[in-house]
């Protein structure tokens, strides 16, 4: 057999995250009276570095392609390479709630979307395909040990302006 | 065991809680019976996304790189102006939510579910079901020729029917065109006796359950979401238009208008390479359900009408992937195809150049390897989408539907889009002719059952109590019975460096 195959056995993450912890200002304790739950705003910084490579090694592999060829070894790795940028989500609430369903006697986890959720030039350098979870990069002709497929990059806000709720329940098949 | 436990998760997304208030209601014991611990659902209440126009403070954008390397030097798709609010509503506003999903009809996070093979080794696997809401509801007949012909449509099957033009209305009921002055034929009736009275047959009850049964799929669609309304900015960079402004880098604008889901399921579970070869890897089984007012896309920066292309009356239904026939998403070693001439280095010359040429190395070049004048010789690691080969003993794939009941391109009023002028005569449930509009435009690739019923609605509103019937619509595209009986796509490398390639 000459392919490898890629599933979500195996997760690797390298992520120099940090993060600030932010003061409430007055109106915004003014709105959380009374409420059930938590509320939850957070920001990841992502360090140049950070990347999530996925693989699975117990899925058998092999070295030689049908006619015999050497082609490498190992498992193949799916790599978000060198992710850097930020996160941010404003005001996501948790909440346990009751009277839900069409008897009003179910109970549900509720989630209230944060008001918008800024992101600050949060990229990837590439998605990549290859053996092993490191990318090497040859700065003498810019190639790199594997198969680059697409890179990725998201900046701005995105509003969500009608605190949109989530029920989420146990269902029966 | 795993090269990934060499690292550790050192660092996670550190979450700022800003605020707490424990106040929780436990589940009382009713209520925690009822839970199966099956899977899990999902009901969403006010959905609303919105972004600003691109350039503004509140823009949001996605860009999909295609090259490697500098960013600020690659070609790259830029998606944003993402906007999704209830169908009808003014984007942004915290009063333009719309529902998806209900207690009963939820959509399906995640059940674990046994699914049975139904050929060849007849496994049982284990997968991983998702379901948006109302993903039990099957396509309902959009085709009214076909709901004609199974459901006794008189003069179809009676075989009496001889139109040429309008295959799912009486013969006569649209004037022929006639021959003026010149001997051409023209679809204008002036000066010409009105058409007489067409016997309908039973064209108007078919017709009425042809539409009662799109109501009933609609009702059924209303329990399980509203409608939502869609937009999505598209821009393509390239050098070409890297420096230049924002207008000269758009592409497209896309406006999905009444959008829902339905019949839409996702199965996944893992494909063993020793039981499915090449085939192998993840695997799915997809089923998409889709029912659009109408798709407009638009290529001018300012909306110009005649940039515009709009499908509207959209239904399409189409199966990616059964059990027994599975889309897979695999790696393998592929072979780059013919395109160049590969060497295992190139030639340079003395200031390390690549050269293409060995008359040019010159002194203190270096020669390259040999020329590889077949397929590239290394097998690079490749992306793989495959839907697998049809089992033999199924004979047939499930089959998708598409239908569209009319296109327009660009402004309605422009000449060119005009097929033609006619006069319209409206008739009543008895087929007689009770009025005339004259000078209708007719447009291209607009089914003239729906000319005719926008004459109808107008006329009916000018005259309370006329209540003159519609007639059943036509489609414009209907493609049934679309099978995949075996799919694969292979990526290649098209970015590969020529540093070991020739191209002479």
């Amino acid at each position: 057999m000459y392919n490898q195959l890629i599933s979500l056995g195996l997760l690797i993450t390298i992520l120099p995250v940090s993060a600030e912890l932010a003061q409430l200002s007055e109106d915004d304790l003014g709105g959380v009276s009374g409420q059930a739950g938590i509320t939850i705003s957070a920001r990841a910084d992502f360090d140049d570095g950070t990347k999530v490579a996925f693989s699975n090694e117990n899925i058998p592999q092999t070295d030689y392609d049908q006619n015999g060829n050497y082609i490498g070894s190992g498992a193949t790795w799916i790599v978000f390479d060198d992710i850097s940028g930020s996160i941010e989500v404003k005001n996501l609430d948790i909440d346990l709630i009751d009277g839900v369903g069409p008897n009003e006697d179910k109970g549900a986890i509720q989630l209230t979307l944060p008001e918008y959720i800024d992101v600050n030039e949060l990229k990837t350098k590439g998605v990549y395909l290859g053996n092993g979870p490191e990318v090497a990069y040859d700065s003498a002709d810019n190639s790199t040990s594997h198969l680059f497929l697409i890179g990725l990059e998201i900046d701005g806000r995105l509003t969500l302006p009608a605190a949109t709720k989530v029920n989420i329940f146990p269902v029966e098949q | 065991m795993v090269l990934g436990l060499k690292y550790s998760i050192w660092a996670s997304p550190l979450l700022v809680i800003v605020s707490t208030s424990f106040s929780l209601e436990a589940l009382d014991d009713s209520q925690l019976s009822d839970v199966t611990g099956e899977g899990l659902g999902a009901t969403f209440d006010n959905v609303v996304l919105y972004s600003g126009d691109l350039g503004q403070p509140d823009d949001f954008e996605i860009k999909l790189y295609l090259e490697e390397g500098d960013s600020s030097q690659s070609d790259f798709l830029r998606f944003s102006e993402l906007r999704l609010n209830k169908s009808g509503e003014t984007p942004g506003l915290s009063t333009s939510g719309g529902r998806f999903g209900t207690f009963l009809d939820s959509f399906n996070l995640g059940t674990i579910v046994d699914k049975n093979e139904s050929y060849g080794a007849q496994r049982s696997l284990t997968v991983w079901e998702t379901a948006f809401p109302a993903a039990d509801l099957a396509q309902v007949e959009r085709s009214f020729l076909t709901f004609g012909r199974n459901n006794g449509l008189s003069y179809l099957s009676g075989g009496g029917h001889n139109a040429s033009r309008y295959e799912t209305l009486p013969n006569g009921f649209f004037p022929e065109p006639v021959e003026d002055n010149s001997g051409e034929k023209r679809f204008t009736t002036d000066g010409v006796a009105p058409p007489g009275s067409v016997n309908l047959g039973n064209l108007l009850s078919v017709g009425n359950n042809f539409a009662l049964a799109s109501d009933l799929f609609d009702a059924e669609l209303d329990k399980a979401s509203d409608k939502f309304d869609l937009h999505l900015r598209i821009d393509s960079v390239t050098d070409l238009n890297r420096d230049l402004g924002f207008d000269d880098q758009f592409f497209a604008a896309i406006d999905l208008t009444g959008l829902r889901l339905y019949g839409t399921r996702a199965n996944v579970w893992a494909r063993d390479v020793s039981e499915a070869g090449n085939n192998s890897g993840l695997a799915f089984a997809l089923n998409t359900g889709l029912v659009v007012d109408s798709i407009d896309i638009n290529s001018d920066p300012n909306g110009a009408l005649g940039s515009r292309l709009s499908l509207e009356g959209v239904d399409a239904y189409l199966p990616f992937g059964t059990i027994d026939q599975p889309l897979t998403i695999s790696t393998v070693q592929f072979r780059q195809q013919k395109r160049y001439k590969w060497r295992t280095t190139p030639h340079r010359n003395a200031s390390g150049d690549i050269v293409e040429s060995l008359d040019d190395v010159g002194s203190g070049g270096t020669v390259g390897g040999a020329a590889i004048y077949d397929n590239d010789d290394v097998a690079t690691t490749q992306l793989r989408i495959e839907i697998a080969a049809l089992p033999q003993q199924a004979q047939q794939a499930i089959p998708g539907h598409i239908t569209v009941r009319q296109l327009n391109f660009g402004d309605p009023d422009d000449p060119e889009t005009i097929t033609g002028v006619e006069d319209i005569y409206l008739r009543n449930a008895a087929g007689q002719v009770v009025a005339k509009v004259d000078d209708v435009k007719h447009r291209a690739f607009v089914p003239k059952t729906v000319t005719y019923n926008e004459e109808v609605r107008r006329y009916n509103e000018a005259n309370p109590g006329a209540n003159l019937p519609y007639i059943p619509n036509e489609n414009v595209i209907e493609l049934k019975g679309i099978e995949i009986q075996r799919l694969v796509i292979t990526t290649q490398d098209l970015n590969r460096s020529c540093d070991v390639c020739i191209t002479n």
